[in-house]
């Protein structure tokens, strides 16, 4: 794994006083794609506004190549799961919105070649309600990348747009994060086939208080695409091990020795073992159901 | 790959939406119906107003004939002249303080709370109420006319701009945020446009109440002005010479209204982009 870059360390939360977020540690290495999953309510949104700089830590850290966030920064972009485009701006400056926020100088060239990549050149001038769910969120993505972040967030990036929507834009973000030389990605999910699609790694958050639970390296080879990866041997396994573990009850430790992590081995493809590494004092996988 | 294919669906769903509604009624057969129901009262007025005494009702031929009297000799176009003025006046300082107040409060919560009380207080007492008051202070000038029609303007104005600050989506201030946009971006960028609509709609609400209380100021307070126009003939029993002011404001209110509905849909073009 390379360096970290960027680094949770013991991470609470509170909002109105209920804690949301409890001893959350994450290292995410640069250009790793981490998938957060977790059923709704688990604090995993929380996750991704604290590391955005949208929410303050009650303790713990965050940091971005050793520096503290501690608030929101350049350096990362969101893509929210409601859009958030300002319906009276054109398709084009909601695009150029981060860049000429942040004081940038706004590139045409960018900002057409955004256009391109995303395939939202004929909407150019469109106003968002002119837009499909799956158009809008390609503007949300477009404006997102336009300002080159270092570190992508994506919270539940497709989970409002219809089955066909979102598989194909799953499949372009995939693509462009692959073609992307140095860029981080956290995305945020309750999708398995997603975050297996997507992740160099699934951390399942379970809450509330939301904390890691398991943690699973996705090592199917890339690029991937999300029809060619369900046919591979590994996936079903891996499927079944974030299945179990979200269906795992998320309060205390359950005892249960039988479940040793070596069970779950996935083989790999490139050398390296491709184990879940299953956090001690986390609630292992039980084959009772 | 599904790529490319989704692109194109996705591409020409919209544009369902509104056709599956209501069909819009075409402009012609909406001026039809307005002018119909225009000239249906005026033709109503003639027949049953041609039929009585003329110092009760008079009709609106008569109304024609007096209003061409009046415009002659000038005294339609001096009192137009100076309602005109006070109109303009109490509008421009009261929507002006109204937004300006409005947009402070709604950022504010310490404005807003130091204006709570008093705005609803003087919202809630008639304006006419305060009109001798106002005589005191300013006498019976312009200005105490313009008090009264700012007093009329400032409210819906300031309630409407506070509450459209208020609605201003909080997803999408988190998004600004998220962009690292400052307090001073954030107003021109997010909250100034969301407020907008409603400002706009203050200001409709405004004009109505605004000539209401040039009408008012001038009962109390004038020589001049339509109001006074209205007064002095109807004690003379000048039936149909005091009809020409009141249709004078009802057309004054009509135009207007039109005017800020075109400022509107210039300004919010977004909200009626073709679907």
């Amino acid at each position: 794994m390379a360096s970290p870059h960027l680094v949770l360390d013991n991470v609470c939360v509170e909002l109105g006083g209920a804690r949301i977020l409890q001893d959350v540690s994450l290292t995410v290495a640069e250009r790793e794609f981490v998938c957060v999953i977790g059923t709704s309510g688990g604090g995993k949104t929380t996750l991704l506004r604290t590391i955005a700089g949208l929410l303050p830590v009650a303790s713990g850290s965050v940091s971005l190549d050793g520096a503290p966030v501690d608030g929101p920064s350049p350096r990362a972009a969101v893509v929210f799961q409601h859009f958030g485009l300002f319906p009276w701006k054109t398709v084009r400056s909601n695009i150029a919105y981060g860049l000429r926020v942040q004081g940038r100088p706004v590139d045409q060239d960018l900002i057409r070649r955004m256009l391109e990549i995303l395939r939202l050149t004929d909407v150019a001038d469109y106003y968002p309600s002119q837009l499909s769910g799956g158009m809008k969120q390609r503007v949300g993505i477009a404006r997102a990348l336009a300002t080159e972040p270092e570190v992508l967030l994506l919270d539940e990036p497709f989970s409002s747009l219809d089955a066909i929507t979102r598989e194909s834009l799953q499949n372009e973000v995939l693509r462009l994060w692959e073609a992307n030389a140095n860029m981080t990605a956290l995305q945020v999910t309750h999708d398995i086939d997603e975050a297996l699609l997507m992740a160099d790694r699934v951390v399942v958050v379970s809450g509330p208080p939301g904390h890691i639970t398991f943690e699973l390296k996705v090592d199917l080879p890339r690029p991937r695409d999300s029809q060619e990866i369900r046919s591979h041997p590994d996936y079903p396994r891996m499927r079944k091990l974030l299945w179990d573990s979200l269906n795992t009850p998320a309060a205390g430790p359950l005892p249960a020795p039988g479940a040793a992590p070596a069970r779950e081995s996935a083989p790999a493809r490139k050398g390296a073992p491709a184990r879940p590494h299953v956090r001690p004092g986390t609630a292992p996988l039980s084959e009772a159901t | 790959m599904t790529a490319p294919m989704t692109q194109r669906l996705t591409v020409a769903a919209p544009g369902r939406g509104r056709r599956s509604r209501r069909r819009p009624m075409s402009p012609a057969r909406r001026w039809t119906l307005r002018l119909a129901s225009v000239a249906a009262i005026l033709i109503a007025w003639q027949i049953y107003g041609g039929s009585i005494n003329p110092i009760l009702l008079s009709d609106p031929s008569a109304v024609a004939v007096a209003f061409v009297d009046m415009v002659r000799d000038g005294s339609l176009g001096h009192a137009l002249a100076s309602s005109l003025e006070v109109l303009g006046l109490g509008f421009l300082f009261g929507s002006v303080a109204g937004v300006v107040i409005g947009l402070a409060a709604g950022r504010s919560e310490t404005i807003a709370a130091l204006i709570d009380l008093p705005v609803n207080a003087l919202y809630a007492i008639p304006a006419v109420a305060l009109v001798p008051v106002i005589v005191l202070w300013f006498g019976f000038a312009v200005t105490t006319k313009t008090v009264v029609v700012f007093l009329f303007v400032i409210f819906p104005v300031l309630i409407n701009t506070l509450r459209g600050v208020r609605e201003v989506d909080p997803e999408l201030i988190e998004v600004a945020r998220s962009f690292c946009s400052s307090e001073r971006r954030m107003w021109f960028d997010l909250i100034l446009p969301s407020a907008l609509p409603f400002i706009v709609t203050g200001l409709r609400l405004a004009i109505g109440r605004a000539l209401i209380g040039v009408i008012v100021a001038e009962f109390y307070t004038s020589l001049s002005g339509l109001g006074d126009l209205i007064t002095t003939n109807a004690s003379n029993f000048q039936t149909a010479r005091m009809f020409v002011p009141i249709v004078v404001i009802a057309v004054l209110g009509v135009v207007f209204t039109a005017l800020l509905e075109l400022a509107e849909h210039r300004l919010v073009q977004w909200r009626r982009a073709p679907q």
